[in-house]
């Protein structure tokens, strides 16, 4: 077990030296120049050569890739990932002030995915072919196919509009999270529904519930405390990656919600082409995403016994 | 099977607890004198030494600059009581007994600090725009400062109303905390959210009648809307003209105001292109393009009448008298199929016009502001005269700008803001071939155009710089056929019932906000 974790943090390494290398070169590849952009928020009108000429030489902008890229993987080694070129601060303490808000979001949309999936899928697993098999199918097809920024503004007339219970937009209030989480949530509550439902039915087959049942015991002790446990272990390895999917998907509801999150802060950056920002957020994006795929995948060994033994570990 | 009554229980718990939260959520208060303006994206530059939050892009009237720029684009004194020109220096008196929000009395010298800083922050954009250089403020005594552009500049005073020239205190970095002479002073700024000001109570003027005023950073169109809708907020910019019809059905809770025009949609005609962008080098079939488009249909049926029909390159007011010697265009589709017929372009197999085996093609780039609908209606009228057009989306503000500058397009549809009182500015901007802008080598006509220009910019009277500016647009509009302008676009603003003072300003960034009071 010991090797295999080691095995896997180990492989982050040079995982992330290739997110490095994409997030440079991808976001130095787009069209348009940072100083001009910089130099058209100045101004109000159209620049001029050396006003242009003047920021790039004050952003570092007419030196080569490589050198550049050298410089930035040097500094982000160290912790820095540079000075964010539209507000002059460090592309660190950018993220630091904006991932909560993300992370906020996030944590709460898992919370509605979970309570959504998780009673759902075990009700449309026992209830299999019944009617709350066939509402729970058409949910997580409606769920998985409507876009976010429809289901955002379906759920704002409703409670904002209509109800007056929540906030429109903006952080203010309690309430304030609920349709941004709800959003996010309703989205990634689809797949993991379906996943606990056909976990569920598949678990539900097994010897080992027959013989449960056989001995007598309640419905509500096999279903709760032998099938669902056993079910749960690919939604603990799904979820994990979910919540990834969900820290870098925050976009559209961030900016429909005008919620300031990494997601926000990413778009902004693209517009202005402020390159280190985009590139920190990738790598700390990535870095944030592949950490949670490595605690998943830890996850399910660690709750599954029989991959354990079959690695040969002892925990 | 049945399901646990657990799992019931567990599920009502958890709706309890999201009507629980959901009724604790508070909405934003605007009682009162307290108004909350529902506004795009946050785009304030927050660095040191170039920040002008509160002033640019959305001014919040903390900051004043000299002179105010009026509704029909005249110079009006703010903080200067009067100015003068002696030979290539203005003379600036200013205003007794004005004090910054802080206490502190207004002097030259606050005048000379804020120079000073802008040109430590953006030198090359601020000597690009007023000629200004290291020397050119000089303290005369505490209440009168001399400016002397490196250049002579004559439309300085015109220049200096735009809110990115307001006054600061000495000592003091609007990246931090902008201290100005308005009626609001700073109170909150929170990147992406909001910022807060309220009445600036030590004003000078007629002070604000607005309490506080609250601009909500609301970037997504729609949510604005339903921001106002909801009683979030109290007054919205930019409304989306497709959302300006529906809201004026809400007469009686909602009011929608349309302010005078203050930006321009126009075609700029790369007349210097490289092939395969070089077909528009020719006037006639310039003309013909000009010809083949219906404005009033584009006004009407595709923007749903938030338009008006304009000849001129800028807003009619910067022309006085003399907008008049600006003509424009007629649809007329007879004409473009003469002219287009005149050059050689005869019709192909499919309807697009060809000469000696060359398709009549032609590249449209845009502004990002432009929606889809917009840049087909204008392929379908071209199409209709035998013109193909083939249209390059940007998907963003900085690729449009890496292909304007790439020369890589025939036309160019842009919306140009007038948000200063100079006359001569967008000509001489974006025309004038000894201009230092980077666009200009596809559109500049030189010869007499820049005679022209020159001589505007070098006029004393307001006058005479009108009329040059009215004669360089005619040359770049009825004669050489350089920019075809579409249409004056009107920026929509909507607000709540009780909302009253609201004066709406062709120019978005010199909007006052202090006349603005609630009647409940």
């Amino acid at each position: 077990m010991k090797r295999h974790v080691l095995i896997r943090v180990l492989t982050l390494v040079p995982l992330w030296l290739g997110i490095s290398v994409l997030a440079f070169v991808l976001s130095n590849l787009a069209p348009g120049d940072p100083a001009t952009v910089m130099a058209y928020r100045l101004s109000d009108a159209p620049p001029g050569e050396e006003q242009i000429a003047a920021i790039r030489r004050e952003y570092h902008l007419d030196d080569s890739l490589p050198v550049r890229y050298a410089r930035w993987l040097g500094a982000a080694v160290r912790g820095d990932l540079g000075i964010s070129y539209r507000t002059r601060e460090p592309v660190l303490n950018e993220l630091a002030a904006r991932f909560p808000a993300t992370l906020k979001i996030a944590c709460a949309a898992l919370l509605v995915a979970l309570c959504v999936s998780l009673p759902l899928g075990v009700l449309a697993a026992v209830r299999r072919n019944q009617w709350p098999d066939h509402a729970a199918r058409a949910g997580t097809l409606l769920g998985a196919s409507l876009p976010s920024y429809w289901l955002a503004y379906l759920l704002i007339l409703v409670f904002a509009l209509w109800l007056g219970w929540l906030p429109v937009a903006g952080r203010e209030g309690a309430g304030a999270i609920v349709l941004p989480a709800l959003t996010l949530g309703l989205g990634a509550a689809a797949s993991l529904l379906r996943l606990t439902r056909s976990s569920m039915l598949e678990v539900l087959g097994e010897d080992y519930i027959r013989a449960a049942r056989a001995k007598g015991l309640g419905e509500r002790a096999v279903v709760w405390r032998h099938a669902l446990r056993n079910a749960l272990i690919p939604v603990v390895s799904v979820t994990g990656i979910t919540f990834g999917h969900l820290l870098g998907g925050a976009v559209i509801v961030e900016h429909i919600f005008a919620w300031p999150g990494v997601g926000s802060l990413l778009v902004n950056a693209i517009y202005d082409r402020d390159y280190p920002v985009i590139q920190g957020f990738v790598l700390f994006m990535g870095a944030v995403f592949t950490l949670l795929s490595l605690v998943a995948d830890l996850s399910y060994v660690w709750i599954d016994p029989r991959i354990r033994f079959a690695r040969g570990g002892r925990g | 099977m049945r399901i646990p009554y657990s799992s019931y229980r567990i599920l009502f718990v958890l709706w309890l607890c999201f009507v629980a939260l959901a009724c604790g959520a508070g909405r934003g208060p605007h009682g009162g004198q307290e108004l909350v303006v529902g506004a795009r994206a946050d785009d304030y530059v927050v660095e040191p030494l170039k920040s002008k939050l509160g002033m640019y892009p959305l001014n919040a009237q903390i900051c004043e600059p000299l002179v105010r720029i009026s509704a029909d684009y005249g110079v009006e004194p703010l903080l200067a009581v009067r100015w003068e020109r002696r030979g290539d220096t203005w003379r600036f008196f200013l205003r007794p007994g004005v004090r910054f929000s802080t206490g502190q009395p207004l002097t030259s010298e606050a005048v000379r600090y804020t120079f000073a800083r802008l040109l430590q922050g953006d030198r090359a954009g601020i000597y690009q725009h007023l000629y200004l250089g290291e020397n050119s403020v000089q303290v005369v005594d505490e209440l009168t400062l001399d400016i002397t552009p490196e250049r002579p500049n004559l439309r300085l005073v015109e220049q200096i109303g735009h809110p990115n020239y307001g006054i600061i205190a000495p000592g003091t970095e609007p990246a931090v905390e902008p201290v100005g002479t308005g009626p609001f002073r700073f109170v909150e700024y929170r990147r992406g959210e909001w910022l807060k000001v309220e009445r600036n109570e030590k004003y000078w003027g007629t002070p604000a009648r607005l309490r506080r005023l609250t601009f909500r950073f609301l970037p997504d169109d729609t949510t604005r809307v339903l921001a106002l809708e909801a009683g979030e907020v109290g007054l919205i910019l930019d409304v989306p003209r497709e959302q300006a019809g529906t809201l004026r059905a809400r007469a009686g809770s909602i009011g929608v105001s349309e302010a005078p025009v203050g930006r321009v949609a126009a075609l700029f005609l790369n007349i210097h292109g490289q092939p395969p962008h070089d077909l528009l080098a020719n006037r006639n079939l310039r003309r013909a393009v000009a010809a083949a488009i219906d404005r009033r249909t584009l006004i009407e049926k595709v923007w749903e009448g938030n338009g008006e029909l304009l000849p001129t390159t800028g807003p009619r007011a910067m022309l006085g008298t003399h907008a008049q010697m600006v003509q424009g265009f007629a649809h007329d589709p007879g004409e473009a199929a003469r002219l287009l017929a005149q050059e050689g372009w005869l019709p192909g197999a499919d309807g697009v016009r060809v000469r000696g085996g060359r398709r009549l093609t032609l590249t449209l780039i845009a502004w990002t502001e432009f929606d889809a609908a917009t840049l087909e209606f204008l392929q379908a009228q071209l199409r209709s005269a035998g013109v193909e057009l083939e249209i390059a989306r940007s998907p963003d503000t900085a690729s449009y700008q890496k292909r304007v500058e790439s020369g890589e397009f025939d036309l160019d549809l842009e919306g140009t803001s007038q948000n200063d009182a100079n006359p001569m500015f967008l000509p001489a901007l974006r025309f004038y071939s000894k201009s230092t802008g980077k666009t200009v080598r596809h559109f500049a006509p030189g010869g007499r155009f820049d005679e022209i220009i020159e001589a505007g910019s070098g006029a004393v009277e307001r006058d005479e710089v009108m009329r040059r500016s009215a004669e360089a647009q005619r040359l770049l509009v009825d004669e050489e056929v350089i920019v075809i302008t579409l249409a004056g676009l009107k920026r929509i603003t909507a607000m709540r019932e009780g909302v009253r003072g609201f004066t709406p300003h062709p120019s978005l960034l010199n909007q006052r906000w202090d006349t603005i009071h609630i009647e409940r």
